[in-house]
């Protein structure tokens, strides 16, 4: 087309057509979507699962109960169409490669096979021991479960009772128990919860917490105040052995608490924080770098770190007075004891020395 | 010839500035889509919750408090730690009588602030109640906010950490779908959490305490002084405090709450006229001390500051940039280093136009919505208001710069008024 040939006006007015047009092409979408709007919902903001561990055992209970699972007569299938499958002594699950896919009710205390998948949800009526090398999508135990060596949970285990973990399982995402949890050396975990948290292999020491006048009291030197008892430090602080620290403080480097002192307040550090041992902190710790708790020391608050946390044989939290270890990296060493909830967001290992 | 270059001058000054923040924009964004997420407190589920007092200011807000008050009462932190004060600041409306309604339906859990005097505003009205109620930890909300049941443990989580001063978790809009503006206002929200916030957060700069959905120590509130009672955004006032003094402002994007956007483009354009102004009284009084302070606090620090403090003002830049080049057009003098300058302002008009663009689009994927992304071409029209409202609010009177009181200006409601749908 010879566009030479047409008046001024009229390849002008082809120029903003064809402009007009390109512009209104990403619009035909949008108006779309204005007409008919199909993601006009507002965000979930809240989500249910959000800051409760149990949530899905909680879901799956209800589900049990509702579809018989927890009766005397364990139906076939369930509403969706889901098959299920009992085991028990009488009527044992056989030994197969293949995974199951169908959910799984544990009438009694017999054992899975060895090296059983189960792709599918697994409920335990009574205490549930399981073997060794079994792999459970998500298990439920009405009672205690004691996981065999090399177990691996997929996606959470409940226990209304105990929860006890053989070397070398693995504890992929939410772990949780109504009394305790009780871990072997070299058992991974990432989120873990319960009214006490402990590593099994030796007994933790626990300090005796003595008032804050039996202590020789220590202000940071050259700190510079941030309120009444509340300091910031720049660089390094070191709380001397058998010392007290009334009030917060914040350190632009690392913290060391040395053997036997005690902090009555809470720990920031822009580095790390080492808690030495027999030492007592009754308030939380917090640190961009590594947070180290030793033999024999007793945290009460949380624990912060966003790097990693290693906890010898202490104690974090306490009976009646729940607490958090959070940190992408965590390290329980035998004797760590954890009253509360332990949350590694990359990694999370039980194991002999740090 | 003086004004010639006076526009060349100015042109170039308004590309350097728009390049930073178009860099600043892309930078964050990259970081929220390849980045570490950065929330060390989010996994604090247990713990010893210290005394917490919720603060609600309202004012003339008897469509929406009731909402509010509704969801605190059913928060999951514990009852004997928790108080809500809802703060009645001269409401004409039934505000007052339903706060008293429900002091005397909660007793001790509900405790209003009722005020008939002094200084007008929020800043002012928090100041007051503040004085009367303790409690380590004070949370805002605003009247028309709707919390979650874990929410408060949430926002409270970050006060362990020592260093943190204030605390602010995420808006999101309630009333989305209720016409254009609404959902353009949902994508502008979800591009300045999800990523403008966040990426702040992760890269240890200045997240912002926005006054709402948050909290702030009472002993770092102490220590820099208050509230500032003639601020019209005490939220960036208290922040850009905070960060001077040396306090960490935490931002966490999973302690979501819903809030309700403005309606009506009038509404709107109070609102960020409102911030326009409160946000530049703040740029006027701390863009100094930030940068005397800069000493104490991180470079990246002192530089997101300014860079934060000076967001209302990029607006004006923007219009004062196509003045320069509507001048210099029509006055026949090309721009000197004329191939640079047409380089340049092309490049802002492709890249730089489009930074806030990639902010929305990586937000909504971050959120994992998929259609509403197909909105994001109308948000030219968002932009084009907001920047004509902005710089009208920054040139009107130049009020700002005069440091004279302002009055605060309330955002409209509309929960109530909604006509309900008939099957």
């Amino acid at each position: 087309m010879d566009f030479t040939a047409l008046p001024p006006i009229a390849n002008f007015a082809l120029l903003l057509g064809a402009l007009l047009l390109w512009l209104f092409v990403p619009l035909i979408p949008a108006m779309m979507e204005l007409i008919r709007p199909r993601d006009a919902a507002p965000l979930n903001a809240v989500g249910n699962d959000a800051g409760r561990l149990t949530f899905f055992a909680d879901s799956f209970t209800q589900r049990a109960t509702q579809e018989g699972l927890l009766g005397t007569m364990v139906p076939p299938r369930l509403s969706d169409g889901t098959m299920v499958r009992s085991h028990s002594k009488g009527n044992p699950i056989a030994t197969s490669r293949k995974p199951i896919s169908d959910v799984v009710v544990v009438m009694d205390t017999e054992p899975l096979p060895e090296n059983t998948v189960l792709e599918s949800e697994c409920l335990a009526r009574l205490t549930i021991r399981g073997s060794a090398g079994v792999t459970y999508r998500a298990l439920l135990g009405q009672r205690d479960v004691l996981l065999g060596r090399n177990s691996t949970i997929l996606r959470w285990v409940h226990a209304r009772g105990i929860l006890e973990a053989e070397e070398g399982t693995r504890l992929l995402g939410r772990a949780t128990a109504d009394r305790s949890i009780m871990l072997a050396t070299n058992v991974s975990f990432d989120r873990l919860e319960a009214a006490v948290i402990r590593v099994s292999g030796q007994e933790p020491f626990e300090t005796p917490v003595m008032p804050t006048g039996a202590y020789m009291r220590f202000v940071p030197e050259q700190a510079v105040s941030m309120g009444p008892s509340y300091w910031r430090v720049t660089g390094d602080l070191v709380i001397p052995a058998g010392a007290a620290l009334v009030g917060s403080v914040i350190a632009t480097g690392s913290i060391i608490v040395r053997e036997g002192a005690r902090v009555t307040g809470s720990m920031k550090a822009h580095r790390e924080i080492r808690i030495q041992a027999g030492t007592v902190v009754v308030g939380s710790c917090a640190a961009r770098g590594r947070i180290a708790i030793e033999s024999g020391s007793r945290v009460s608050g949380p624990i912060i770190s966003e790097e990693a946390i290693v906890i010898e044989s202490a104690i974090v939290g306490a009976a009646g007075k729940m607490t958090t270890v959070t940190a992408p990296i965590v390290r329980l060493m035998p004797g760590a004891t954890v009253y509360g909830a332990i949350m590694a967001a990359d990694n999370g290992l039980t194991v002999t020395s740090s | 010839m003086t004004i010639i270059m006076a526009a060349n001058i100015g042109l170039w000054f308004c590309i350097l500035v728009l390049a930073i923040y178009t860099l600043r924009h892309y930078f964050f964004t990259l970081n929220r889509l390849f980045g570490r997420h950065r929330q060390p407190f989010v996994d604090v589920i247990q713990a010893d919750w210290p005394p917490l007092v919720v603060f609600v200011p309202a004012h003339n807000e008897s469509r929406v408090v009731r909402d509010s008050l509704d969801a605190l009462l059913t928060c999951d932190y514990p009852e004997d730690r928790l108080t809500i004060v809802p703060i009645d600041d001269r409401s004409v409306d039934d505000t007052r009588a339903i706060l008293v309604e429900y002091a005397e339906n909660y007793p001790g859990r509900v405790r209003p602030f009722l005020r008939d005097d002094g200084i007008p505003g929020k800043a002012a009205a928090l100041a007051d109640a503040m004085a009367e109620h303790g409690g380590e930890i004070a949370l805002v909300f605003d009247a028309d906010y709707i919390p979650g049941v874990r929410l408060l443990k949430q926002l409270v989580a970050p006060f362990f950490d020592p260093e943190v001063g204030a605390v602010m978790g995420r808006v999101v809009p309630l009333n989305v779908g209720l016409s254009l503006l609404t959902r353009l206002l949902d994508l502008e929200r979800a591009g300045g959490y999800q990523v403008d916030q966040q990426a702040r957060m992760n890269l240890r700069l200045v997240p912002q305490y926005g006054g709402t959905v948050g909290g702030v120590r009472r002993a770092a509130l102490a220590q820099v002084g208050g509230w500032n009672v003639d601020s019209l955004a005490e939220d960036t006032d208290l922040t850009m405090r905070l960060v001077i003094n040396g306090w960490d402002v935490v931002y966490q994007n999973r302690s979501e709450c819903y809030e309700e956007v403005p309606e009506t483009w009038e509404s709107r354009i109070r609102q960020i006229k409102r911030w326009a102004k409160g946000h530049n009284q703040a740029l006027r009084r701390y863009v100094g001390a930030l940068i005397r302070n800069r000493r104490d606090l991180p470079f990246v620090q002192v530089l997101d500051g300014v860079l934060l403090l000076g967001v209302f003002v990029v607006p004006l830049v923007l219009l004062l940039g196509w003045v320069c080049t509507v001048t210099l057009f029509y006055a026949g003098y090309p721009p000197s280093w004329g191939r640079v300058t047409i380089l340049a302002i092309s490049s802002f008009n492709t890249v730089g136009n489009f930074a806030a663009f990639f902010q929305v689009a990586a937000a909504s994927r971050l959120d994992g919505s998929r259609e509403r992304i197909r909105m994001l071409p109308f948000l030219f029209l968002g932009f084009l208001v907001s920047t004509l409202s902005v710089g009208r609010a920054t040139m009107s009177r130049a009020s700002w710069l005069r440091g004279q009181p302002m009055q605060w200006q309330k955002t409209e409601r509309h929960r109530a008024t909604r006509p309900t749908r008939t099957p």
